[in-house]
């Protein structure tokens, strides 16, 4: 029964991503990937929450609570909370860059910024290499979640077919429509997902009482942070939270936007989507107090949906959680085409882009498929590994948001050496004092990029916050 | 600046700078440690800091 509701509900998908291309005929580039910058508040939002939410926070949340206790849950709340002031703030200021720089990946907008400047394609390719880079153990991540999704329908099939299975579905999305089919799709994923969570954490407090969750799973939910748990809570939510909308996806998902109002309008009722976690920290405090010993700790979530729900319903729960996970490859490789395709061989004809780019995403999907198989992990663990690198852009893009003499070398330098300290210090697990690695290396990023461009030179570009200002206060006043 | 302290100061100050103390606070409510109620409190008062920032700063910016 959940097999069928599951299959069901993937072929709804598929219908929706094909609905999408309804009345958009186009092959332009930029519609394909960036849908013209046509979406209003309604489209903008779901494929932001889409790919934002993803198979991550419904398999990997309650995963990593379960694994670590109570108290490890807390960074990830408050990184994706205050990951919406942020953008409240920045994000109308890359929506502009996007629109003077005609942009349709993240690194074109630095390629825009510095076009008459000796530096930018240096800059230009340094963005886009660290932007792959980091993209593949995020695409990991998707396919890790996905493996213990599907797993929950409890068929007998080896990952390695699961995944390709998922891949080949991403794919398909894709090729029909471009951006606009993750958007639609995102609708039936968010409502699937949503009532998964409410309604696995709704039948495991039917189970017990809410005071007898919390209480029943002892001293292991201890949610007290320890000293080096706070450093560590406390630096990785700053460093998060200002990353989050450095992902080249969710960057790209931006440029979709009709306009900057478009992008506020949406962002202040972002939190309130949150509204889910709690039905998750249930699940994972459930799963605390009856089964403690679960052998793969990624698995808490639908351990849960396993127990406590019937056939039908799991198939609700495999297939928005699955629906998660396919959103954000379709995101990533929607990103990863262009980058290569427009940033990293830089003169391929536009009218070419968009075929090569699917060559390209193919080669992305199936690399990623190899990492997982080979060396799965502790989902969260790669979610702050991918973090390390993207987040090293933020410093870049205030630079050109606000610093007239800001110089692209600089921009590179720091981050090509914060990413490289960040890995480096990473594998070698040089002692930080359980401050956020990547965070400190963003000060490196920091100084080298101020020192950089004070030393570098006088040749000045006008910072976006300032362009096309006549009738706009300066953003950030 | 009073817009950006609205906005964006007052959620960094709740959920990153004042964490120390939150953590320390014993209170539950149906045994739900202080620090998750702290948190999911926070998901509706974001929305509003950032709800005053539109209505009181930007809802009037011309839109393009």
């Amino acid at each position: 029964m959940a097999t069928i509701v599951f299959a069901i509900l993937i072929a709804l998908s598929l219908v929706l991503a094909v609905a999408a291309k309804k009345g958009h005929a186009t092959t332009s580039v930029r519609d394909f990937f960036i849908a013209s910058r046509q979406f209003g508040g309604f489209l903008v939002f779901f494929l932001s929450v889409g790919e934002i939410y993803s198979v991550a926070t419904i398999i990997g949340f309650p995963g990593s609570i379960y694994a670590k206790g109570g108290a490890f849950g807390i960074w990830f709340l408050g990184y994706i909370l205050l990951a919406y002031p942020v953008a409240y703030f920045v994000n109308p200021l890359i929506w502009r860059a996007g629109k003077l720089y005609d942009a349709v990946t993240i690194a074109d907008l630095f390629k825009g910024h510095f076009k008459n400047h000796a530096g930018g394609r240096v800059l230009e390719l340094t963005v886009t290499i660290t932007a792959i880079t980091f993209l593949v153990p995020w695409g990991e991540l998707q396919f890790g979640g996905l493996i213990v999704a599907l797993g929950g329908l409890g068929w007998h099939i080896s990952p390695a077919i699961l995944v390709t299975f998922a891949a080949a579905l991403a794919f398909f999305y894709i090729v029909i429509s471009g951006i606009r089919a993750p958007a639609y799709v995102a609708i039936l994923k968010d409502v699937l997902m949503m009532v998964a969570i409410v309604v696995t954490g709704g039948a495991a407090l039917s189970q017990t009482h809410l005071s007898t969750i919390f209480h029943a799973a002892g001293p292991l939910a201890s949610s007290h942070l320890t000293a080096p748990e706070l450093r560590f809570t406390m630096s990785t939510i700053a460093f998060q939270a200002i990353g989050f909308f450095m992902l080249p996806f969710n960057t790209q998902n931006l440029f979709t936007a009709k306009s900057e109002q478009t992008i506020r309008r949406m962002q202040m009722f972002m939190p309130l989507y949150m509204v889910m976690f709690p039905f998750l920290v249930i699940v994972a405090y459930y799963q605390l107090g009856t089964h403690a010993h679960l052998s793969a700790p990624n698995g808490a979530f639908m351990a849960a949906a396993v127990q406590l729900l019937p056939g039908w319903m799991l198939g609700v729960v495999a297939a928005g959680a699955s629906l998660a996970g396919l959103l954000v490859l379709a995101g990533i490789s929607l990103a990863i085409g262009p980058l290569v395709t427009r940033n990293l061989f830089g003169h391929v004809p536009e009218r070419k882009q968009r075929s090569l780019a699917q060559i390209v995403i193919l080669l992305y999907l199936a690399f990623s498929i190899t990492l997982t198989l080979l060396a799965p992990t502790l989902l969260v663990t790669i979610q702050n590994t991918a973090f390390f690198g993207f987040t090293q852009f933020f410093p870049g893009m205030m630079a050109i948001m606000f610093f007239r003499r800001a110089n692209p070398l600089a921009i590179a330098a720091g981050i090509i050496v914060a990413d490289v300290l960040a890995v480096a210090f990473f594998v070698m697990k040089v002692p930080t004092h359980d401050f956020n690695i990547g965070a400190v290396c963003l000060l490196i990023n920091v100084a080298i990029l101020i020192g950089g461009s004070l030393l570098a030179g006088h040749q000045q570009v006008m910072p976006v916050a300032l362009r096309r200002t006549a009738a706009v206060p300066a953003a950030g006043d | 600046m009073l817009r950006v302290l609205i906005g964006l100061g007052i959620p960094f100050i709740a959920i990153v700078a004042v964490l120390p103390w939150v953590n320390e606070a014993t209170f539950t409510l149906f045994n739900i440690p202080f620090l998750y109620l702290w948190m999911f409190s926070w998901f509706l008062l974001t929305s509003i800091c950032m709800g005053v920032c539109w209505l009181c700063f930007d809802r009037h910016r011309p839109d393009y």
